[in-house]
């Protein structure tokens, strides 16, 4: 039985489904890469990346700690021990990234 | 070579602060602690400095104070239970010990003394008891706690708490030299 709620579904699924498509075809070539935050550092402390990728923060430290933004345009929260976030990498530049908690903790990802 | 490192965990402790540990009146020394009685100390010295950072979140308006002591807060709290997480999965019960006992006789006086001062003396005591606490802690884990434990599992979590208190210590220096 064709009900209005299911046109409505139907109808909104197509654009959701041309929508995934698309996201697929435009990051079929994106890579995972991963950072680990072991010892108060984040290794690699440097990455190079495009947009699309994807970039994994694993937190091996005892402590929490943070991928965050320079300037907060992302953050990952605090990580404890074990904790993962993953984080997708938007437009080009030099992305500069530190821990909130212990900001001698530095990382940059370069998006080409 | 236990001598050895009975005299250098003396002298690590003096020369961190001469006040913080009375040694002589240590019956058992810090280098004749068996694993239980070095994982008793170290959760208590964990403990002890939590402590102090609710009495610094408590009365100090100085925001370098702030800002370190709630970071001593979650990180002594995240290495205390990953000690606690240790002794569960060990099935151990860690053994008080004289010298557990003298560090919370002296942190008691000190926060009772640190608890009668008021704003930039409270945080200058704060923040050099900091400074002279890690120096003193990180001594004693590097020259006579890690080198004796005996447990693997307990090493590496002494060595994990290492890395951690010598960021600490760092941090706690560039304090005292913000607030002087």
């Amino acid at each position: 039985m064709v009900t209005r709620r299911s046109i409505l579904k139907a109808g909104l699924s197509i654009p959701v489904l041309t929508m995934a498509a698309g996201v697929t075809t435009a990051h079929s070539e994106a890579k995972t890469h991963e950072v680990v935050i072991e010892n108060f550092e984040f290794s690699p402390d440097s990455l190079d990346v495009k947009p699309g990728d994807k970039v994994v923060f694993i937190n091996n430290d005892v402590v929490p700690h943070t991928a965050t933004e320079k300037d907060g345009a992302w953050d990952s929260g605090d990580l404890s021990s074990g904790d993962k976030w993953e984080y997708t990498v938007e437009g080009t530049g030099t992305i500069n990234y530190y821990c909130v908690h212990h900001p001698v903790m530095l990382g940059s990802l370069t998006s080409k | 070579m236990k001598s050895t490192l009975r005299k250098f965990a003396t002298a690590t402790m003096i020369a961190a602060s001469a006040s913080m540990l009375a040694v002589s009146a240590f019956a058992k020394g810090p280098a004749e602690l068996n694993d239980l009685e070095i994982a008793h100390v170290a959760y208590t010295a964990g403990n002890i400095d939590i402590r102090y950072a609710h009495l610094a979140l408590a009365k100090s308006q100085n925001e370098e104070v702030r800002k370190f002591a709630a970071l001593m807060l979650q990180d002594h709290k995240a290495v205390n239970d990953q000690a606690v997480a240790l002794i569960t999965k060990l099935g151990i019960t860690p053994m008080d010990n004289d010298v557990s006992k003298t560090l919370v006789k002296n942190s008691e006086a000190l926060i009772k003394e640190m608890s009668a001062l008021e704003g930039k003396a409270f945080d200058l005591r704060y923040a050099g008891n900091e400074d002279d606490y890690h120096k003193f802690v990180n001594g004693a884990l590097e020259g006579v706690f890690i080198p004796n434990a005996k447990n693997a599992d307990l090493k590496n979590l002494l060595k994990a708490g290492l890395k951690v208190f010598k960021v600490h210590e760092g941090h706690a220096g560039h304090m005292v030299s913000a607030i002087k």
